[in-house]
């Protein structure tokens, strides 16, 4: 009964100008544009990164990623690009790549021009290095 | 009447990303070093059994799908993408037990190493075309004699076999057993020839590389590879 109270209230703070809890703007989350399935290609690529506001699973030949949860590390956006940085909980033994670095080009469309590089640990992370991880080109 | 909406599949997308990008001139920025990889490989293989030549725009199609195209990191390290941590292809190219010694060029042999094939684009490309090769080779092993041995004449002693006459004169008992036809039994005192030999690999067939083929044999979880070739293949002039 309470708990049904409770959910009703926070259903209800947006109709009262007061902010719910939204993870969409939480900074430690994906974002709305980031959220999604992701495709891969080619021999070390093909697969799926799948993101959504809580867990990342990501697939590909030679690394899996079971489902994790994450937490953000960096996130940069301008006018021309973004890029946010995850770091997966608990992926498995089979995951080789821990680290991802999701980044998105100058296109207008949304659905293409995506980039993830893996990184195998936060040590090896260095964002301006990408050819020390996996990179992959992604549609959405 | 309102148009349907579009669902484009993860193909179409892709497709978008080529269609959008073939008139970038940074597209062909690896043409020439496709060609002089390519060229490397075809004089090589030139004699090998079967061998039909590599067309380059087939590389340069592999280099389109793997990459993504010149503004993806892949790009500017690893355009054919072999080499990445867990794939066991490039240190299978480079193990020297797996065909790769026969499939690599000399000078290439010499130069590819894990650490340059990883992180020099052209190094990838020849790494990457290399390992496809290797795999589209057959091999078999074969008895070569060495053309500058002439046939001897051995005594046999007590205590010989053919396998330990080959043994202790560098030949192989498929070269005596060639060279003393009809000769089952050996015994103390008897003639018989000898010639150096060794038993070699050999490229004993090729596979065709249609892209179906490259598809099986260079990736084997991308569905659609060979459909992907096939595009870049029709755009790429």
């Amino acid at each position: 009964m309470v708990t049904r109270h409770i959910v009703t209230i926070l259903l209800m703070l947006p109709q009262f100008g007061l902010a719910a809890p939204a993870r969409a703007k939480d900074q430690s989350f994906a974002s709305r544009t980031e959220t999604g399935t992701y495709t891969g290609t080619g021999r070390a690529c093909a697969g799926t990164l799948r993101i959504t506001a809580g867990r990342i699973v990501w697939n590909t030949p030679f690394s899996q990623c079971a489902t994790s949860v994450y937490s953000v590390r960096d996130r940069h956006q301008d006018d021309n690009a973004q890029s946010v940085t995850f770091i997966l909980k608990n992926p498995g033994p089979k995951c080789r790549y821990p680290v991802l670095l999701l980044a998105h080009g100058a296109s207008a469309d949304r659905r293409v021009g995506w980039n993830v590089v893996g990184f195998e640990s936060s040590r090896d992370y260095d964002p301006t290095k990408p050819e020390s991880g996996l990179s992959c080109y992604l549609v959405k | 009447m309102a148009a349907p909406p579009y669902n484009p599949t993860p193909f179409d997308l892709w497709k978008n990303t080529i269609d959008a990008a073939k008139t970038d001139p940074a597209w062909a920025g690896y043409d020439a070093a496709i060609k002089e990889t390519v060229d490397t490989y075809n004089t090589h293989l030139a004699s090998a059994k079967n061998f039909r030549k590599l067309n380059w725009k087939l590389i340069k199609a592999m280099v389109w799908t793997e990459s993504g195209g010149p503004t993806n990191p892949a790009w500017k390290s690893r355009p054919i993408q072999i080499g990445n941590a867990g794939d066991p292809g490039l240190a299978a190219l480079l193990s020297g037990t797996e065909g790769g010694e026969l499939i690599l060029p000399p000078p290439l042999a010499k130069a590819l190493t894990a650490k340059t094939a990883a992180t020099q684009p052209l190094a990838n490309i020849q790494a990457g075309v290399g390992y496809l090769l290797m795999r589209a080779a057959k091999y078999g092993f074969a008895n070569v004699e060495d053309p500058d041995d002439p046939v001897h004449d051995y005594v046999v002693k007590s205590g010989d076999s053919f396998s330990r006459i080959a043994g202790q004169n560098g030949s192989t008992t498929q070269e005596l057993q060639a060279l003393n036809p009809g000769i089952q039994v050996i015994h103390p005192g008897q003639h018989i020839s000898i010639k150096k030999a060794q038993i070699v690999k050999q490229i004993i067939d090729f596979l065709v590389l249609d892209t179906a083929t490259v598809a099986k044999l260079y990736n084997n979880h991308d569905l659609r590879y060979a459909d992907k070739l096939d595009y870049c293949l029709s755009i790429i002039h």
